[in-house]
């Protein structure tokens, strides 16, 4: 499903260059669900965003189901994104402008689908989420637990193919965090999606069917 | 601990070169607007000042001339039977050189051996060697070494002017170089030549316009009014130069609230740029509240940051103000020389005080500007993770306080409009209120229009559309603002645009119903066509009616005041538009007994029809009725109208002005014009112009005199859209991670333009909409208010859709152009950066 | 030739305050005044004016008026008084015309034309040692002016005002300063006496370098002088002097030392030094005697010894006037010492000058002799 060969990923800071990424490969098959783990600062988040088409390596290849991500201009990018990739993020997943249900609508409206079946759609996931009475309510109605499983569900509804997570519960108290994780490790279980998920904790990390420390990338 | 606040404040600031350059050039524009009209107008007043001090000298009476002149032989009199030495006679006019046209230049004829106490600069330059030069060459001229470097000559060369309406050649006998600097300044633009050369270059004949005079003691003062010929006035000096000072005060103080106008704007500036900051460092305010910075800590850093950035846009804007004021300069003089009288400013007078002021001004504004964020930054409770909805939260709660608090400011200007008090300060405090009410209404009203707007956007554009809507009233506390800035100027430009337009109508009207003949003969310039030719006019063939006009003053004792004399061709009220008094007792009494008198005239002196006015006449005093007041553009001082007949029962002189000529039927406007040319010959140089062509000189002069009015409209919007600019940039840079998020599910960069762009253009045309009925409140203060207390002058107001609708597009039009460069900025954010940037 | 270069001093008096003001007005290098003074010392400048070119017939009163052709003329009168308790005072009252434009043509203005009048009061308080002063400027035009019958000069309100007959007299002048006034009524004790050649004054040898000059050298005066707020009455003698004409003066002068004398026994005096930038006396210097009962006889440079006796400082600076002198006149068996009155009596103008009362005393062949007379001493300061 995914393949990644000879990344390279630097970043300017305060004039000296720092490498994040050098000549990292990896591979993740279809429907595995990988755990990114390693200290702040080694390229956990950089991956993802390369992954995903919002930043461009430096060197080598990333293919995502065939396509070369990295070689997708700005535009296609976009609509690679919008149509394949569902993201979760640590905080300011919702748009705070739209209610619940516009929020899930928001991916199903960009990749033109249908309106009545989207609508029917958004409501199960709502379900699905334990958030069926909140369709209409605005994010910052919610709590930082119902805005992250708000946020899962808007990552599933246009059924991507890959479902990007970066440390969706960073922010969470331990409890919620567990819950929302819970949910994440469910629906991607029962959708066989494709997830890479990014995080600190070891314990979340367990969850998953694999761990790629990327502070130690030559381990995997 | 301070000095670090300090410092993490300026970070801040520095971080956000944007939003900081903007409130820096908000406050600078506005400021610079200020600076340059005070500067102006300052200048003006001091040239005026200076040219009075240098002109009057050491005089303390004058003898004003009324209707039959001073002959120069009461001068003789004065001197040689009375004694009266210290006197010098003085006759002015003004011309223009073709070298330099559209500018006036003063003539002022002296006698220069009388000179010598009365007038210490031309004591010196009367009895020079050219003494013989400057009494027997009528063509001798002394102008000033400055003046004649501009005009590019030198002594001895011709100056070819244009006076009267004849081409004339005058020649500059010699350069004045005053040794003062002030005096160089007050004998700017004017040409001195011998009294009697003066005489004949206007064709005044023996008469003088006044007599300058040094007088020691009211017993001198007794024997002079003694001596005056009946219908001349003796007045203190600095009396008149009062006078004259005082009709150019309305005009002056229009400007000065005009240009607080634009630093209204730029306080709005101020505001927003410090609402912002401290909504964007409420987690950083709410961490220091916690390690224990105080209240008055906060406070006292927001308000010294916004007293900073005021202090720094002030120094940019006094600078940009200065040279903004050599514009304004010649444009208020050019007003003044339209509607009062020929004042030549050529430079700027940097006054001290001017630029001490404008310089506290500015931190001052902005400090007041930033009171209300400063107070709301000291309410962030220690340790506040405050989400943006809880900041809009509060920011919605406290809607209803504005609202309120608008409502309230909106009935003081109501009550200020209706309360009896004249004057123009009420008026002004009324505009400004009316101002802030509004602006303080925008919040709430365009919280409510976006709910229609979002269904409407929603409807066009999808979700976007709704989120655009949506995002306007999330982000009520930036939005508002932004709206509110562009209304006031958007306001502005309808408030004036109809004021100017009302003028214009108003004006237009009056002339049809003044131009009643087809074509008018006049002698350009102050003088006078002889009385034979007119004769010979009127009785053409060809013409069927005629009118004559005559303009010159008379005095009541204690003011010199326009008299205008008609001989009219239709009855008198149809000849004016009657503004009060009864037609039939103005069409019986006004030929022989009694006078109309102008709207400003009736304002100014507070009279009414049944009033009456006491006019110095060769015979005496004579008490005359006021039988109505007529409507009446022509001139703010306001004039006192007599019919022919009764002007001559009183006063010996026949003097005329212009001659109205109407056609009979059948002769078209080319054969009147043709007899009245042969008819002219070379008898004098006269003027010819259909009504049409009056109507349309005087439009242009109209539209000249409006020009200021039209630059300092242009700034304030200037300071708008820079305002609304920096509102919508810092706008954009907040919702940076949204924008982010949205980018990574999926919009791509041009989605997420449009969808900005929409935003600007939802705030923008809100606020156009918004402008429309503040705007034409704003007229009819003007209109109804201010212009009838500046210029005693009534006009109806006229708001023309086509200014509404071009108003309400421009507002939308800077909303859409101030939004193009966050809406590029968001859409080329790289997202990844976006998002890492709130991680870290 | 009487007075013979007197005639040029009213132009340099009015030429000196031009170049005055212009110092005042404009840059060094702009001295319109003394380019001016430069250029009326040319031939050139006479032009357009008529020329005193031989002598005339003279009609009076006619010519008791104005000759606005020519470019200068002169009303002048001095005199010396004393009041009933003995003061004396001085008195000087002079109007001076001037052509300044020959050429000016047609004009519609009454207050337009060519003639500018100046002139001069001034009255000395001997006792008090006072000196007071007053000059004024005016264009023509009714403003200042000269008629005849009646006889009229006047400016402003200074006025001469006299008869309608051939002669001016009784001539009353009239005419109040600041801070004092005169008015004095004259009759004429001696005949009018013409001056050089039956009153054509020739001064040098061009053709038209020359003047019509006449005098009355002896005038009963009586009347008042206002002075400190009192009005004191007056008595005493005066002279009076007219002269036109247009011609320049030569350019080695320096200046002129010119006494009017009138003394007890009926004779009077007139007699001057013409002083050359080289120290010496132009020969043509002269003068002129007028015995009791009226005839005159001219006096050359050598009939007359004249030596300055003592100086005197102006407090102003850059001047030291001679103010005392003794005159012999061997041909008339006459030496007189001649003193001012009062030493400072200077006219402290745009051109400064010494005009003022002297007293005269000596011995005659008769006896001792007294009298009173005027002094003029021109050309005494340094700094012009």
């Amino acid at each position: 499903m995914i393949r990644i060969s000879g990344l390279c990923k630097a970043y300017l800071e305060g004039g000296r260059e720092r490498r994040v990424l050098h000549d990292f490969c990896a591979t993740v098959a279809a429907g595995e669900r990988l755990a990114l783990v390693g200290r702040s600062g080694c390229g956990k988040s950089t991956l993802l965003n390369l992954m995903s088409g919002m930043d461009r390596p430096d060197a080598g290849s990333i293919h995502v189901d065939g396509i070369d991500v990295a070689s997708l201009g700005e535009r296609e990018a976009t609509l690679f994104r919008r149509r394949h990739i569902g993201f979760v993020f640590q905080f300011f997943n919702l748009v705070p402008t739209l209610t619940v249900l516009e929020n899930l609508l928001l991916p199903l409206e960009l990749n033109g689908f249908d309106r009545h079946r989207g609508h029917q759609d958004a409501r199960e996931l709502l379900d699905a989420v334990g958030l069926p009475d909140r369709e209409n309510s605005f994010p910052d109605r919610l709590s930082g637990g119902e805005q992250q499983r708000v946020a899962i569900a808007r990552a599933l509804i246009h059924r991507p193919r890959l479902l990007l997570a970066d440390e969706p519960t960073g922010t969470l108290d331990a409890t919620t965090g567990d819950q929302v994780l819970a949910l994440l490790d469910a629906v991607s279980r029962e959708r066989q999606l494709t997830t890479i998920l990014v995080t600190h904790s070891t314990e979340v990390a367990a969850r998953m069917d694999r761990v790629l420390d990327l502070s130690h990338p030559e381990g995997v | 601990m301070s000095r670090l606040l300090q410092r993490a404040g300026w970070r801040y600031f520095r971080a956000r070169p944007w939003q900081l350059g903007l409130s820096l050039l908000g406050v600078a524009l506005g400021v610079a607007v200020v600076v340059a009209v005070d500067l102006a107008n300052q200048s003006a007043g001091r040239a005026f000042a200076l040219s009075s001090e240098a002109l009057t000298g050491e005089t303390t009476h004058q003898v004003l001339a009324g209707p039959s002149g001073l002959p120069a032989d009461w001068y003789v009199a004065l001197r040689r039977d009375h004694g009266f030495r210290q006197s010098a006679p003085v006759v002015e006019g003004t011309l223009e050189s073709t070298l330099e046209p559209g500018r006036s230049l003063r003539v002022v004829g002296i006698d220069p051996l009388a000179e010598a106490g009365v007038r210490p600069i031309f004591g010196g330059l009367a009895t020079g060697g050219g003494l013989g030069e400057f009494m027997a060459d009528p063509d001798a001229v002394w102008m000033l070494a400055e003046d004649l470097a501009r005009l590019g000559l030198a002594v001895e060369d011709p100056l070819p002017v244009t006076v009267q309406g004849a081409e004339r050649e005058l020649r500059v006998a010699g350069a004045l170089r005053p040794e003062s600097a002030m005096d160089v300044e007050g004998l700017r633009d004017v040409l001195i030549m011998d009294v009697a050369a003066a005489q004949e270059l206007f064709e005044r004949g023996d008469r003088l316009d006044r007599v300058d005079l040094i007088l020691r003691d009211a017993a001198e003062r007794d024997a002079v009014e003694a001596l005056l010929p009946g219908d001349a006035q003796l007045l203190p000096s600095d009396q008149r130069r009062d006078t004259l000072a005082d009709m150019t005060r309305a005009f002056r103080l229009n400007l000065t609230a005009f240009s607080l106008l634009a630093l209204l704007v730029g306080a709005f500036l101020i505001y927003n740029t410090m609402t912002f900051s401290v909504v964007q460092r409420r987690p950083l305010i709410g961490q220091w509240r916690a390690i224990g910075v105080g209240r008055h800590q906060i406070m006292r850093l927001i308000l010294g940051e916004a007293a900073l950035i005021g202090l720094a846009g002030t120094i940019v804007g006094v600078l940009l103000g200065i040279g903004l004021a050599h514009l304004m300069l010649d444009l208020v003089s050019r007003t003044i020389n339209d509607l009062y009288f020929v004042l030549s400013v050529r430079s700027v007078n940097l006054s001290p005080v001017s630029l001490i002021l404008a310089l506290l001004l500015g931190p001052v504004v902005s400090v007041l500007a930033a009171a209300v964020p400063a107070l709301e930054a000291t309410r962030i409770p220690p340790r506040a993770v405050l989400s943006d909805s809880h900041a809009e939260g509060a920011a919605r709660r406290g809607m209803p306080r504005l609202l309120i608090t608008g409502l309230v400011l909106l009935a003081g200007s109501g009550g200020l409009l209706l309360l009896p008090l004249g004057g123009l300060l009420p008026a002004f405090a009324a505009l400004f209120l009316l101002i802030l009410g509004a602006a303080l209404l925008v919040p709430a009203l365009l919280s409510w229009m976006m709910r229609p707007a979002g269904w409407l956007c929603g409807r066009l554009f999808g979700l976007p559309g709704r989120m655009a809507a949506r995002g306007v009233r999330i982000g009520l506390s930036r939005t508002g603002i932004a709206a509110a800035a562009l209304m006031v100027a958007v306001s502005a430009i309808i408030g004036v645009g109809s004021m100017v337009d009302s003028f214009r109508v108003t004006f237009a009207d009056w002339l049809d119903v003044t131009l009643q003949s087809d074509l008018y003969v006049s002698v350009p310039g102050d003088s006078h066509l002889h009385p034979e030719l007119v004769r010979d006019l009127r009785v053409l063939t060809g013409v069927a009616g005629s009118s004559t006009a005559f303009q010159t003053r008379a005095s009541d004792g204690e003011q010199r005041h326009r008299l205008r004399v008609f001989e009219l061709d239709a009855t008198p009220d149809r000849a004016f538009s009657l503004l009060q008094g009864d037609a039939e007792t103005v069409r019986t009494r006004f030929a022989d007994d009694g006078l109309l008198i102008t709207e400003p005239f009736a304002n100014r002196q507070d009279l009414q029809p049944g009033d009456s006015i006491a006019l110095r006449t060769p015979a005496g005093v004579r008490e005359l009725d006021v039988l109505g007041v007529v409507q009446d553009y022509g001139s703010s001082e306001g004039a006192v109208i007599m019919a022919r007949g009764l002007y001559s029962r009183y006063w010996d002189d026949e003097r005329i002005g212009s001659v109205g000529l109407r056609r009979a039927d059948g002769v078209s406007a080319e054969a009147l014009e043709q007899a009245v040319r042969e008819t002219v010959g070379d008898r004098q140089a006269v003027r010819l112009q259909s009504s049409e062509a009056v109507r349309e000189l005087s439009l242009q002069v109209f539209d000249r005199t409006f020009t200021i009015t039209h630059v300092l409209r242009l700034l304030a919007t200037l300071v708008a859209v820079v305002g609304i600019l920096s509102a919508l940039t810092a706008l954009g840079l907040e919702r940076a991670r949204e924008h982010a998020v949205l980018r990574a599910i999926g919009l791509t960069p041009a989605q997420l333009w449009r969808l900005v762009t929409l935003q600007n253009g939802l705030i923008g045309l809100a606020a156009g909409l918004l402008a429309v009925p503040l705007g034409i409140a704003m007229s009819a203060i003007l209109t109804q208010v201010i212009n009838q207390r500046s210029f005693g002058w009534s006009l109806s107001l006229q708001v023309s859709p086509a200014l509404l609708l071009e108003a309400v597009l421009l507002a939308l039009l800077a909303g859409l152009l101030a939004g193009l460069y966050p809406a590029w900025r968001a859409s080329r954010q790289s997202p990844a950066m976006a998002l890492r940037e709130e991680n870290g | 030739m009487m007075r013979p270069y007197r005639w040029l001093f009213p132009v340099w008096l009015l030429l000196a305050a031009c170049s005055d003001a212009q110092h005042e007005q404009s840059q060094p290098d702009d001295v319109a005044g003394s380019g001016m003074l430069g250029a009326l010392s040319g031939e050139a400048e006479a032009e357009g004016y008529a020329r005193v070119t031989g002598p005339r017939d003279f009609d009076f009163p006619d010519d008791h008026g104005p000759h606005p052709d020519y470019r200068h003329e002169w009303w002048y009168v001095t005199g010396n008084l004393a009041a009933d308790d003995g003061r004396r005072f001085g008195y000087q009252i002079t109007f001076f015309r001037f052509n300044v434009s020959p050429d000016m043509g047609q004009r519609a203005s009454p207050l337009a034309g060519n003639q500018v009048w100046m002139a001069h009061l001034a009255l000395t308080d001997v006792d008090r040692e006072r000196f007071l002063h007053e000059e004024r400027l005016s264009r023509g035009s009714g403003l200042a002016g000269a008629a005849v019958e009646p006889f009229r000069v006047w400016l402003d309100d200074w006025r001469l005002s006299g008869g309608e007959g051939a002669d001016p007299f009784p001539l009353r002048i009239q005419a109040s300063a600041d801070d004092f006034a005169l008015d004095l009524e004259l009759e004429a004790r001696k005949p009018l006496v013409l001056q050089g050649d039956a009153g054509y004054s020739r001064k040098g040898d061009a053709p038209g370098n020359a003047s019509f000059y006449y005098s009355w050298t002896r005038l009963a005066a009586a009347g008042e002088l206002m002075l400190d707020g009192e009005e004191i009455a007056v008595s005493g003698t005066s002279w009076m002097d007219r002269e036109w004409g247009t011609s320049t003066l030569s350019e080695n002068q320096r200046g002129w030392d010119w006494f009017s004398i009138q003394l007890d026994d009926g004779r009077d005096i007139m007699f001057y030094h013409l002083r050359l930038d080289d120290g010496g006396i132009e020969p043509r210097s002269k003068g002129l005697l007028v015995d009791a009962d009226g005839d005159s006889r001219l006096l050359s440079l050598d009939d007359v010894e004249l030596e300055s006796r003592r100086y005197w400082e102006s407090p102003a600076g850059d001047a030291r006037y001679p103010v005392a002198w003794r005159m012999i006149l061997p041909g008339e068996g006459l030496e007189l010492e001649l003193e001012a009155q009062v030493d400072d009596q200077e006219l402290r103008n745009g051109f400064r000058y010494w005009e003022g009362t002297i007293r005269v005393r000596g011995e005659g062949a008769d006896g001792p002799v007294r009298g009173y007379g005027y002094a003029e001493l021109t050309g005494y300061t340094t700094s012009d």
